[in-house]
C-alpha cells in the first residue's frame, strides 16, 4: 500500500513537472512577456554608465511608442563574435551596433539593410552630420547605418608636466594647437625634456607618451607624413606600407622608444592598463588616445588636478599638417530582423537628435549631429569638446570601413616595428615583407 | 574472452571501413575538381568582370578566364608567358597593366587512388587480424552486409538526386534573382550595382549579389555578341559530380534599360553574369549516408545473434533504453558538433557567408604551408614540455606533505588553490606582476641588483614564462592526484623494504614509483592532453606575442576563426591539433602503459 501510495506520489509530482518542463522548452526564450507588446533586441558593446545611459534612450523610445519593449542586449567584450553568431544562427537582434572597422564585414555580406529609402520617413537629416562619419556608412547612394557617435585620435597633454619640464605654457596654452607649429620635432623635442629619472633609481620615472604600438594609433603618423599605408583602392600594400612616409613614421616612433622615452612596450593589442593613470598623476606628458578617455579625467580637471589639452597629431615638418583618423559607429538593422519596420524605426530613434543628446552625458564620444555636437561644445568651459570638434575636421576615417578583412592587415603590421624593437631588424625590410603578406590577404 | 570480443569487433571495423572509406572516395573523387574549380573561378570571375571594362580586350581571353583556362598575372610580368595577352588596365587604374595567361593544368594528388589503397590496407589488416584470431572469427555475414550494401547504394543514389536537385533549385534561384536585377538595373536607370542590391538575391540574404557575380552595362550590340558567344553560353557555372553523374547548371541573364553608357537609351543591355559561389555539394550527403551504413551494419550484426535468443533481445533493449537519454545528449552534444565540424574544415565556410563552397581537402592541404601555423603547434609541444617539470614538483610536494598536521593541511590547501581559480583571474595577476616596469617580479630582482627581465616582452622569455606558470597552477591538483595513489600504496611494503635493509631512495625507486605507474600515467596523460589545449593564458596575458613567441595552437585556431572568420580553415586546424593530441595519447600508451604493465 505504502508503494503504491508513494509511486503514485511520485507520478503525480513528477508527470506535471515533465510536461512543465517540455511546455517552457517549446517557447523560445524572451518570450514570456505580456501579448501585444514587441519586443525589439539592441546589440551594443556599452557598459557601466554608458550601459545605463542608453537604458535612458531605451526607455525614451518606450514612452513615445507605447507596446513596444526595448532589450539591450550588451557585450563589451566579445561583441562581433555574439554578433556573427546571432545572426548565423538565424536570431539576430533587431538593431545592432556597426563599428566603422567592422562596415566590410557586416554591409559586404549583406548583413546590413539600405536604410536609405527611409531617411525621410524616419526624419533623418543626412545633411545634418558630420560628412566625413556619414561617408563611411555609404556605399553609393546607400546607407548602411545611421551614424550614432565617433571620434578623432588626438593626443592628450598633461600642461603641468610639460611645464614643469620647462615648456613654455604659451605653446601649449590652446586647446586644439600647439603654438610653434607642433612637427614631430616638436613632439620629440618636448618628450625628451619631460622624460626624467627623479629618484635616480637609473629608471626614468615620467616620460614623453606610451608608445603606439597599434595600427590604429600609429596610422595618423604615416598619414601626417603625406603617405599612406595602402594604395588609393585598398587593394595593395607593397609601395605604401612600406613607403618612404610609412619608413619615417616607424623610424621617428622606433627611435623615441629607443631612446627611452617611453615606458617598454607590452607587445600586446590591448592598451597598457596603466597609461591612463601614469598620465593623470604626472607620470606621462603625451597621451594618443579617443573622446572615450575623457570622462576618465572629467572628475580630475574639476577638481583641479589635472591640467589638460587636446592636440592634434604631430605631424612630418614637410607636411603643412596633420591628418588623423576617426572612429565612428552607428546603427544598423539586420535584413532578417524578426521585426524590420519597427527595428528601422528605433534606429531612426537611436540616431536621432533627442537620444545623441541623452547619451552626450555620457561624454565618451562627440554626437554625430553636427548641431547637437556644437550645443555641447558651447555648453563646455573647458574648451575640450571644441578642440575635439575641430581635430575632427582634418581626420578621415580608417581603413578598416572599406577593407576587408581589415583586421589581418592590423594584425601583421603588428610585426613591423616589433621586428625592430625587439630584434633590432631594419625597419625596411621589415615593413616589405610585411607588405607583401599583407597584398597576399587583400588579393584573397 | 579477449580474443572473441576482437573476433566481434574485427569485422564490424572492417564493414565501417568498407562504408566509410568507399563513400569518401566518391565524395573526394566526385567534388574535388569542381570544388578546386570554384576557388579558381571565384577569383577569376572578379577579373573577367574587371576586365570588360576595358577597351580592346579578346573575348576570348575573357572566356579562358571565366572557363578556368587562363588566369590573371601581377602586373609587372604582364604578357611574359607564351601566349599571354597584356592590357592597360586604364579604366581601373592608370599605370596598372592587367595581363591574362593561359592556365598549366598542374598535377592533382590522386584521391582516388590513395583512398583505394588505404582501403586496401585497411581490409588486409582487418583480415589478418582475423587470422591470428583464437578462435577463429564468425564467418562474414554475408546476407546482411549484401542488405546494408543495397541500403548504402540507395541512400548514395538519393544523395546523388538530392544534390542534383538541390543544384537545379540554386540555379533557377540565382538566375531568377539575375534577372530581377538586371530588370531593376534597366528600369530604374540606376547604377547596377546599387540596383542588383535593390534586387536582392534570396541566397544572398536579400542584400547582395555574390562576390562573383557581376552586372555589366554595355552597348547592345556589343552585349548580344558576347552572350551569343558559343562558347560563353556553354562555361560551366556548376560542375559537379556525384556518384558518376555530372551536372552543368548556370546561366547568364539579360535585361535592357535606359542608357548608362550609349547615346540612345535602346542600345543598352544588363548582363548578370552569375558566378561560380554557391554549389550545393552532394558530400554531406554521402558522408552522411556512410556513417548511417556503417551504423546500420553494425546494428544488424549486433542485434542478429540476439534474434534467437527473446529474452537476450529483451534485456538488451531495455539496456539501451536506459542507456538512450545519455547516449542522446552524447550524439548531439559530443560527436554532433564533432562531425560538424568536420563537415566545416571540408568546406570555405565563413560564418556569415550565404555560400559554403566545397573545398575539398583543400583546407588541410593550405595547413601544409602556413607557416604561422606550424609555428603555433611548435609553441603548443614546447609548452607541453613544463607537464614533466610540474610532476616532479608536485610528486615531492605529495611526499612532502603526506602528514596530516594541521600546518602540513594548510600548505596542502594553498597548493591547491590555483586549480580552483579562474584561469583568467590567474592570468590577469600573473600579467600585473610580470610586468617590465611596475611588476612585482622585476621590483624583487631590482632589490637584490637583479634584473630587469622582459618576462612576457622578449620573444625568448615569454613561452617560458608562460610554462612556469602553468606549473604553479597544475601543481596543486597533480599533487592531490599522487596523494591519493601514495595512499593505495600497501605500508608493508614500505616495511617489507625496510627489513630487507631499503634506503631511503631505494624504496622511492622500488616500491613508491611502481605502486604510483597507474597515477603517474594518468597524471602525465591528462596534463599532456590540456597543455596542448592552453589557451586561457595566451588570450589575456601576451595574446600569442611577442613575435609570434607565445602563439599556441587553440589560439591560433580562435584567432582563424573568431579574428578572421575562415571557420573552414580553423575546423581543419582543429582536426590536425585532434590528430597531434591523439597521437601523442596512443604513443603514451603505446610505450608507456604496456611497458609498465609487461614489467
Amino acid at each position: 500500500m505504502n508503494h503504491r501510495v508513494t509511486a503514485t506520489a511520485v507520478r503525480s509530482i513528477l508527470f506535471p513537472a515533465a510536461v512543465s518542463l517540455a511546455s517552457i522548452a517549446c517557447f523560445p526564450a524572451g518570450s514570456g512577456v505580456s501579448p501585444g507588446v514587441t519586443t525589439l533586441r539592441v546589440a551594443l558593446w556599452a557598459g557601466g554608465f554608458e550601459l545605463e545611459i542608453e537604458q535612458q534612450v531605451a526607455d525614451r523610445y518606450e514612452a513615445l511608442r507605447p507596446g513596444t519593449r526595448v532589450l539591450l542586449e550588451s557585450a563589451p567584450n566579445g561583441y562581433e563574435e555574439r554578433l556573427l553568431t546571432s545572426i548565423a544562427a538565424g536570431h539576430p537582434p533587431d538593431v545592432y551596433l556597426l563599428d566603422s572597422p567592422d562596415i566590410p564585414t557586416f554591409v559586404d555580406r549583406g548583413l546590413a539593410v539600405d536604410l536609405a529609402p527611409y531617411q525621410e520617413a524616419l526624419g533623418f537629416q543626412a545633411d545634418r552630420v558630420f560628412p566625413q562619419v556619414l561617408e563611411a556608412y555609404r556605399r553609393g547612394r546607400a546607407l548602411f547605418a545611421l551614424p550614432k557617435d565617433f571620434t578623432p585620435m588626438v593626443i592628450y597633454a598633461n600642461r603641468a608636466v610639460l611645464e614643469g619640464a620647462g615648456v613654455d605654457r604659451a605653446v601649449v596654452g590652446q586647446n586644439g594647437a600647439w603654438a610653434s607649429g607642433w612637427t614631430w620635432e616638436d613632439y620629440r623635442r618636448a618628450a625628451r625634456s619631460v622624460t626624467t629619472d627623479r629618484d635616480g633609481d637609473g629608471r626614468p620615472d615620467v616620460y614623453g607618451f606610451d608608445f603606439p604600438r597599434n595600427l590604429f594609433q600609429w596610422v595618423p603618423f604615416v598619414w601626417s607624413a603625406g603617405g599612406d599605408i595602402l594604395a588609393p583602392r585598398g587593394d595593395r600594400a607593397t609601395g605604401y606600407l612600406d613607403g618612404p612616409a610609412a619608413l619615417s613614421a616607424y623610424a621617428f616612433l622606433t627611435e623615441l622608444a629607443e631612446e627611452g622615452l617611453t615606458p617598454g612596450a607590452q607587445f600586446v593589442q590591448q592598451a597598457d592598463p596603466a597609461r591612463e593613470a601614469r598620465f593623470a598623476s604626472g607620470g606621462q606628458a603625451f597621451l594618443l588616445s579617443g573622446h572615450w578617455t575623457l570622462p576618465l579625467f572629467h572628475d580630475l580637471v574639476r577638481a583641479g588636478a589635472l591640467d589638460l589639452a587636446i592636440l592634434p597629431i604631430p605631424h612630418h615638418p614637410s607636411q603643412p599638417g596633420a591628418t588623423s583618423v576617426l572612429y565612428a559607429s552607428g546603427w544598423a538593422v539586420p535584413p532578417n530582423a524578426a521585426n524590420p519596420r519597427q527595428a528601422i524605426d528605433l534606429a531612426g530613434f537611436l540616431a536621432s537628435p533627442e537620444a545623441q543628446r541623452i547619451r552626450a552625458r555620457s561624454g565618451l564620444a562627440i554626437p554625430t549631429r553636427v548641431d547637437v555636437a556644437a550645443e555641447i561644445a558651447a555648453a563646455d568651459p573647458t574648451g575640450v569638446e571644441d578642440a575635439f570638434i575641430a581635430l575632427a575636421e582634418r581626420a578621415r576615417v580608417t581603413w578598416g570601413a572599406t577593407v576587408r578583412d581589415f583586421s589581418r592587415v592590423e594584425r601583421l603590421a603588428l610585426e613591423i616595428m616589433d621586428r625592430r624593437l625587439l630584434r633590432g631588424e631594419p625597419l625596411e625590410i621589415s615593413a616589405a615583407e610585411v607588405a607583401r603578406r599583407v597584398d597576399e590577404v587583400l588579393a584573397r | 574472452m579477449r580474443d572473441a570480443g576482437a573476433a566481434r569487433v574485427i569485422p564490424l571495423v572492417a564493414a565501417g571501413a568498407v562504408a566509410v572509406a568507399t563513400a569518401l572516395i566518391l565524395a573526394v573523387a566526385a567534388d574535388a575538381p569542381s570544388g578546386a574549380r570554384e576557388h579558381r573561378t571565384r577569383e577569376e570571375a572578379r577579373a573577367a568582370a574587371a576586365l570588360y571594362e576595358l577597351p580592346g580586350v579578346a573575348e576570348a581571353d575573357v572566356v579562358a578566364l571565366l572557363d578556368g583556362r587562363a588566369r590573371i598575372v601581377a602586373p609587372e610580368a604582364g604578357g611574359r608567358g607564351p601566349g599571354a595577352h597584356a592590357y592597360r588596365a586604364g579604366a581601373l587604374e592608370p599605370a596598372a597593366w592587367i595581363a591574362v595567361e593561359p592556365r598549366g593544368e598542374g598535377r592533382r594528388w590522386p584521391w582516388a587512388a590513395s583512398l583505394l589503397a588505404l582501403l586496401g590496407v585497411l581490409c588486409m589488416a582487418a583480415w589478418a587480424g582475423a587470422r591470428r584470431l583464437s578462435p577463429p572469427p564468425p564467418r562474414f555475414p554475408a546476407a546482411p552486409a549484401l542488405f546494408c550494401a543495397a541500403v548504402f547504394a540507395l541512400v548514395a543514389v538519393a544523395a546523388q538526386q538530392w544534390a542534383r536537385a538541390e543544384l537545379e533549385a540554386i540555379s533557377a534561384t540565382r538566375l531568377a534573382g539575375g534577372l530581377r536585377a538586371a530588370g531593376i538595373a534597366g528600369s530604374a536607370g540606376a547604377d547596377p550595382e546599387a540596383a542588383a542590391r535593390v534586387a536582392g538575391l534570396p541566397w544572398a540574404s536579400g542584400a547582395a549579389l555574390g562576390e562573383a557575380d557581376r552586372i555589366w552595362t554595355m552597348p547592345r550590340e556589343a552585349g548580344e555578341a558576347i552572350a551569343a558567344a558559343p562558347r560563353l553560353r556553354t562555361v560551366p557555372r556548376y560542375t559537379v559530380a556525384a556518384g558518376g553523374a555530372t551536372y552543368h547548371g548556370g546561366s547568364i541573364a539579360l535585361g535592357s534599360g535606359p542608357p548608362v553608357r550609349a547615346e540612345d537609351p535602346a542600345d543598352n543591355l544588363h548582363l548578370v553574369f552569375l558566378g561560380y559561389e554557391e554549389t550545393a555539394s552532394p558530400a554531406v550527403a554521402l558522408i552522411a549516408a556512410a556513417l548511417g551504413s556503417a551504423l546500420l551494419v553494425w546494428l544488424v550484426l549486433f542485434l542478429l545473434p540476439l534474434a534467437a535468443r527473446p529474452r537476450a533481445l529483451s534485456r538488451t533493449l531495455a539496456a539501451w533504453g536506459f542507456l538512450a537519454p545519455a547516449a542522446a545528449l552524447l550524439v548531439v552534444f559530443t560527436f554532433g558538433p564533432l562531425l560538424f565540424s568536420l563537415w566545416i574544415s571540408l568546406h570555405d565556410w565563413r560564418l556569415v557567408d550565404p555560400a559554403h563552397p566545397f573545398a575539398g581537402l583543400e583546407n588541410y592541404r593550405a595547413l601544409l604551408s602556413d607557416g604561422a601555423w606550424w609555428s603555433a603547434v611548435r609553441n603548443t609541444a614546447v609548452f607541453t614540455l613544463h607537464v614533466p617539470l610540474a610532476m616532479a614538483v608536485a610528486l615531492s610536494l605529495a611526499l612532502l606533505t603526506r602528514e596530516s598536521r594541521r600546518a602540513v593541511r594548510w600548505a596542502r590547501l594553498a597548493l591547491f588553490l590555483p586549480s580552483i581559480t579562474s584561469v583568467v583571474a590567474i592570468a590577469v595577476v600573473w600579467k600585473l606582476l610580470l610586468n617590465d616596469d611596475y611588476g612585482l617580479a622585476n621590483r624583487a630582482l631590482d632589490a637584490f641588483g637583479l634584473g630587469p627581465v622582459a618576462w612576457l616582452s622578449s620573444p625568448d622569455i615569454a613561452l617560458v614564462s608562460l610554462m612556469l606558470i602553468g606549473v604553479w597552477m597544475v601543481v596543486g591538483y597533480q599533487m592531490v592526484v599522487f596523494q591519493a595513489g601514495l595512499a593505495a600504496i600497501p605500508r608493508v611494503w614500505y616495511d617489507a623494504a625496510t627489513v630487507d635493509g631499503a634506503g631511503r631512495w631505494q624504496r622511492f625507486r622500488h616500491v613508491t614509483l611502481p605502486g604510483l605507474r597507474h597515477t603517474l600515467f594518468f597524471v602525465l596523460v591528462t596534463s599532456v592532453i590540456g597543455s596542448f589545449q592552453v589557451f586561457g593564458l595566451v588570450y589575456v596575458m601576451t595574446e600569442g606575442g611577442p613575435l609570434g613567441a607565445t602563439d599556441v595552437a587553440v589560439y591560433h585556431i580562435y584567432r582563424e576563426a573568431w579574428e578572421f572568420l575562415r571557420f573552414g580553415n580553423a575546423a581543419a586546424m582543429s582536426w590536425v591539433l585532434f590528430g597531434v593530441v591523439f597521437a601523442a595519447t596512443w604513443l603514451h600508451f603505446r610505450f608507456l602503459e604496456r611497458r609498465r604493465a609487461h614489467a
